[in-house]
């Protein structure tokens, strides 16, 4: 046990904690954007700076320590926060309420609010590149990309592919995908690590995009013109009263976006995430608590859904009649199946009858499956199609 | 099947330990598994703990997949003879006292039996059948006999091989004597493939087993059920799948009821398994697509997929966790739970489910594998991982106290080597492997519906070396026919240095020429899993030559680049950085704030 004066209250931390985390467990405000405890200290934001017997640091890189001291508050930290923040904010353009990120969980919204950053000093600067579409599941946008480095440590360290990386020695850093490929030429394998860390909307799924929030689905150049007016009403009224619209904004689309955890349907690993819809659309995926899986996924259990909602889905039980299926009601059809299986029963015996169960149902569909065929029709001829190494 | 063979030698049928575990460990030894396309979360893990904490890795494969290619060591021994690798190191290790005997004292059975069963397994004999030398065998017994803890994970490569249940109880039994079980970072990791492989039959999907993995022919087991249903149980072992395709030929099985798998196509000898579907006098298929299966049915009932339902899922690490219904049904389809309620009920079974949870109570009461298991312990993120007790404690590393054996003691299991089934000839003369991409689901009835995914993946191929490519004119797109001595398809092929020499490999992405056209119905005798891996074909090339069978959009066609991380460092370095409040010589209070 390790014990830290923390703005004059003494805290407990483990032994090797960060002191983010402890800041955090305790309740504290101190800014983070690019922390994530899921991926340790990427080191880029500079806006977790904290003062420590008279010395800045970062708190997301300091391990705590028996004695320590640290300010969050103090003039010389809340200066240093700020600042790097300014940096961050001359990379991104704040229009949240027409932005498909804004749904309280858009870090560098957030981090605005609580700093209650008024106006940036360091102007805007648009950086000289196109938004890339190439992929077809998420887009980048440099210009909103605030250089966090977190999609970068997700891909190189996390999911290990290996494609990202940012070119800091140019006058204009950006995020790289194989060194400057196109996303759809590049080794991305679509895993979605690095659009699930992005902490804004630099990175977006595009099943957001024109989707998620109520304006967003304007045509382009209605968004660049509400984009404009966004800036325009800036300089005289400051960020707070923008961030309230936009945060009324955010309010309504609580109502309409739905939040509800799956566990995927392909493979055996088991990640578990949320799945965001409204209506019958599919937002995104959402991995961050899933106890097998965090913040991970694969291609498909991150984009793989087009099944749900395809037009080849059966939606009515089919009867064989002369050769050919026609649909059937599903009183018809499960009295069909009942009569027929019964009568198979009957003539030959339980045992001329057997049960293939599917390694996609759920554990309750698998028990009553296996329920069926031996106390009902009461054979033991039951199996998965596959045994059990697949 | 794995409850067979880890029944054999530490008593449960599951992975012995955690994701984390495989995280941990000192070293990971991977067998016939394309973890980083069949398991690619897990395969994150290891690549992470490789590239960033030392955790060593040793991959044996026919393909040099990507998990191959990070390797510490990577070995490519002929099709089929992973058996006799592992028991040669084995047989090494014991022979030069480099096994755990503390732990092999304490807690193993059959040590003297064991010993003997490796006589034939020298050095020399090994590298004769293997093609690996001596000195790999060497290397690979030091490397894990040096690891402070080692995980063995695997897969189809070893379990699809018609000595699959012996080869992963070799691997059993090489953990065991290097007491690589009970601790953490340790232990046997048979990874599971579908979603709920491991849930179908922990909760009975099998014929010989009730739920929890309890025997149909245990009195004692039986009226427990039979009190608990309130019926009579039949006593007698049932068919197993394969054996079900048999008696349907032999006219003994006369109807059957399948739910959502694309038996047809995916089951190896497709062309058989179809051919019994035909027989049948009636057959009912549950899906939510009409499948190629589907085509054979006499009534055919519209499922529902993941996000329409309630329910739980296990996981290749026994975790059981709960999935919410994100959607109503599609009108007109019905999650599956009630579809067979409804069916048991018109049969006048008088069930009365209102929700899974109520389901999941009753398996409770009847297993005491899942006494404690229940949707108020599954609530949101939380899961358990079984054996749950009454009191919800749960297992993530099993065997921590004893091995789930009466005396607690584990047991080595002797096993054999016989040699596989579908061996190259004159005629045949080219190993056919198969397994899985990363962007589709085997056929890809349900990924081929997402478009991103057909874009950059559209259809299947067959892999050829660039030394067989040259010897018979064959380029990327080349359309060539494989025929083995079961079947044929066609397919364009796809040279890539993944696959070496007379060494083929066919992803099983295609509903059109699923590979398991070409294989064979011979089984694992002792799981009667189909040795899908083993295949012999004679490759014709065709007069013909389309596009690559892979876009260049294809990921498989990048440049990755590596790097330790994001690399501040090198921001840090230019020459406008300065930490804030440090730079431009005060304290700095640029921005106008409200605080
Ligand atoms: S989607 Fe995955 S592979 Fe592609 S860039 Fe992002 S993290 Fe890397
Ligand atoms: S794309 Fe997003 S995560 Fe990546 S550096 Fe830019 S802002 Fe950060
Ligand atoms: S997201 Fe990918 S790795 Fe995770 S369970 Fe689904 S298919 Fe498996």
């Amino acid at each position: 046990m390790v014990k830290v004066n923390l703005d004059g209250v003494v805290r407990e931390g483990q032994p090797d904690e960060l002191l983010i985390d402890l800041i955090n467990r305790a309740g504290g405000s101190v800014p983070h954007v690019c922390y994530h405890p899921q991926l340790g200290p990427v080191q880029t934001c500079d806006t977790c700076i904290v003062e420590e017997n008279g010395r800045l640091i970062r708190a997301c890189a300091t391990k705590v320590a028996d004695g320590m001291t640290i300010s969050t508050k103090s003039a010389k930290a809340s200066a240093a926060q700020v600042e790097a923040f300014d940096r961050i904010l001359s990379n991104h353009l704040l229009y949240c309420t027409v932005c498909d990120n804004n749904n309280g969980n858009c870090t560098v919204h957030n981090t605005t609010k609580l700093l209650a950053i008024e106006h940036q000093r360091i102007p805007f600067r648009s950086k000289p590149y196109e938004v890339d579409n190439t992929n077809p599941f998420y887009r980048y946008d440099p210009d909103q990309c605030i250089l966090c480095g977190r999609c970068v440590e997700a891909c190189q360290n996390v999911e290990v592919n290996e494609t990202l990386s940012i070119n800091w020695e140019d006058p204009n850093p950006r995020v790289l995908w194989d060194g400057g490929s196109t996303i759809g030429e590049s080794s991305c394998v679509s895993c979605g690590h690095c659009v699930t860390v992005c902490p804004c909307n630099a990175l977006m799924e595009k099943s957001m995009l024109g989707h998620a929030g109520f304006l967003t689905s304007l045509k382009k150049s209605a968004l660049s013109g509400m984009i404009e007016v966004v800036k325009g009403v800036e300089p005289e009224t400051g960020y707070g009263s923008i961030l309230q619209v936009s945060e009324a904004e955010e309010a309504m689309r609580e109502h309409r976006i739905r939040k509800t955890k799956t566990v995927c349907t392909y493979c055996g690993v088991g990640c578990s995430f949320d799945v965001w819809t409204k209506d019958r659309h599919i937002l995104k995926i959402a991995p961050e608590h899933g106890p097998a899986n965090g913040i991970s996924t694969c291609v498909k259990g991150k984009f793989g859904w087009g099944h749900i909602n395809h037009e080849d889905r059966l939606t009515t039980p089919l009867i064989r009649e002369d050769g050919k299926f026609r649909e059937a009601s599903w009183k018809e059809a499960i009295g069909l199946v009942a009569r027929r299986l019964s009568e198979t029963k009957a003539k030959d015996g339980a045992d001329s009858v057997a049960f293939i169960s599917s390694s996609k149902c759920t554990n309750e569909e698998s028990y009553l499956m296996q329920k069926l065929a031996r106390a009902v029709i009461g054979t033991n001829n039951v199996d998965t199609y596959c045994g059990l190494w697949r | 099947m794995a409850r067979t063979t880890s029944t054999r030698t530490v008593g449960y049928g599951g992975d012995s330990g955690s994701i984390t575990d495989m995280e941990k460990a000192d070293l990971v030894v991977i067998i016939g598994s394309n973890t980083a396309e069949s398991h690619p979360v897990i395969a994150t893990r290891v690549k992470s703990s490789h590239k960033l904490d030392g955790q060593k890795l040793i991959v044996s494969d026919l393909r040099e997949n990507e998990m191959a290619r990070r390797a510490d060591l990577f070995l490519h021994p002929k099709p089929g003879t992973d058996l006799i690798w592992l028991s040669a190191v084995s047989r090494y290790l014991l022979d030069n006292g480099l096994a755990h005997t503390q732990f092999l004292d304490q807690w193993v059975n059959g040590l003297d039996q064991y010993r003997k069963s490796l006589e034939p397994f020298t050095l020399e004999a090994a590298e004769r059948l293997t093609g690996l030398s001596e000195r790999t065998i060497r290397t690979v017994a030091h490397m894990i006999a040096e690891a402070k803890s080692t995980c063995i994970l695997w897969a189809m490569g070893v379990t699809q091989q018609s000595q699959g249940s012996d080869t992963s109880t070799a691997i059993s039994n090489l953990l065991l004597i290097t007491g690589n079980y009970m601790r953490p970072g340790t232990g046997s990791y048979p990874l599971r493939g579908h979603n709920n492989v491991q849930g179908a039959s922990d909760h009975g999907s099998m014929p010989n087993m009730l739920p929890g993995y309890q025997l149909v022919d245990d009195p004692e087991v039986r009226q427990r059920f039979e009190t608990g249903w309130k019926v009579k149980l039949p006593s007698t072992k049932g068919l197993d799948n394969h054996q079900m395709v048999e008696a349907i030929h032999e006219g003994k099985l006369k109807a059957m009821y399948l739910i959502g798998e694309e038996m047809s196509i995916v089951d190896s000898n497709a062309n058989y398994v179809g051919a019994a579907f035909e027989k049948l006098d009636f057959f009912v298929v549950q899906d939510i697509f009409f499948s190629n299966t589907c085509r054979y049915a006499d009534v055919v009932l519209p499922g529902a997929p993941s996000l329409e339902k309630e329910g739980t899922f296990t996981s290749t690490e026994r975790r059981i966790q709960r999935l919410y219904q994100v959607f109503e049904p599609l009108v007109g389809c019905q999650p599956d739970w009630k579809i067979i309620q409804d069916v048991a009920n018109q049969l006048g079974a008088g069930w009365n489910y209102q929700h899974p949870s109520e389901i999941m109570d009753e398996i409770a009461s009847l297993s005491p594998m899942f006494a404690g298991v229940n949707y108020e312990r599954l609530a949101g993120y939380k899961s358990l991982q079984w054996p749950v007790a009454a009191d919800g404690t749960d297992e993530p590393l099993l065997y921590t106290k004893r091995f789930a054996f009466p005396d607690g003691k584990a047991r080595l299991f002797p096993v054999s080597w016989i040699g596989p089934t579908d061996q190259p000839n004159a005629e045949f003369d080219l190993h056919l492997n198969n397994g899985r991409l990363l962007e589709h689901f085997h056929e890809g009835n349900l990924t081929y519906r997402t478009e991103g995914i057909r874009e950059k993946t559209p259809d299947t191929f067959v892999e050829v070396s660039p030394e067989l490519a040259e010897e018979r004119g064959i380029q990327s797109g080349t359309w060539v026919q494989l025929i083995s001595r079961y079947g044929k398809v066609r397919v364009r092929a796809l040279v890539t240095d993944r696959v070496h020499g007379k060494e083929l490999y066919m992803p099983m992405n295609s509903v059109e020429s699923p590979v398991n056209r070409l294989t064979s119905s011979h089984t694992d005798p002792v799981t009667n899993t189909p040795a899908y891996k083993e295949a012999s074909v004679h490759l014709k090339v065709l007069n013909e030559v389309g596009d690559s069978p892979l876009p260049r959009i294809n990921p498989r066609f990048g440049h990755p680049t590596p790097q330790g991380g994001v690399e501040v460092e090198r921001k840090w370095k230019r020459a406008d950085y300065a930490p804030p409040g440090n730079g431009n010589g005060n304290g700095l209070v640029q921005l106008q704030t409200k605080k």
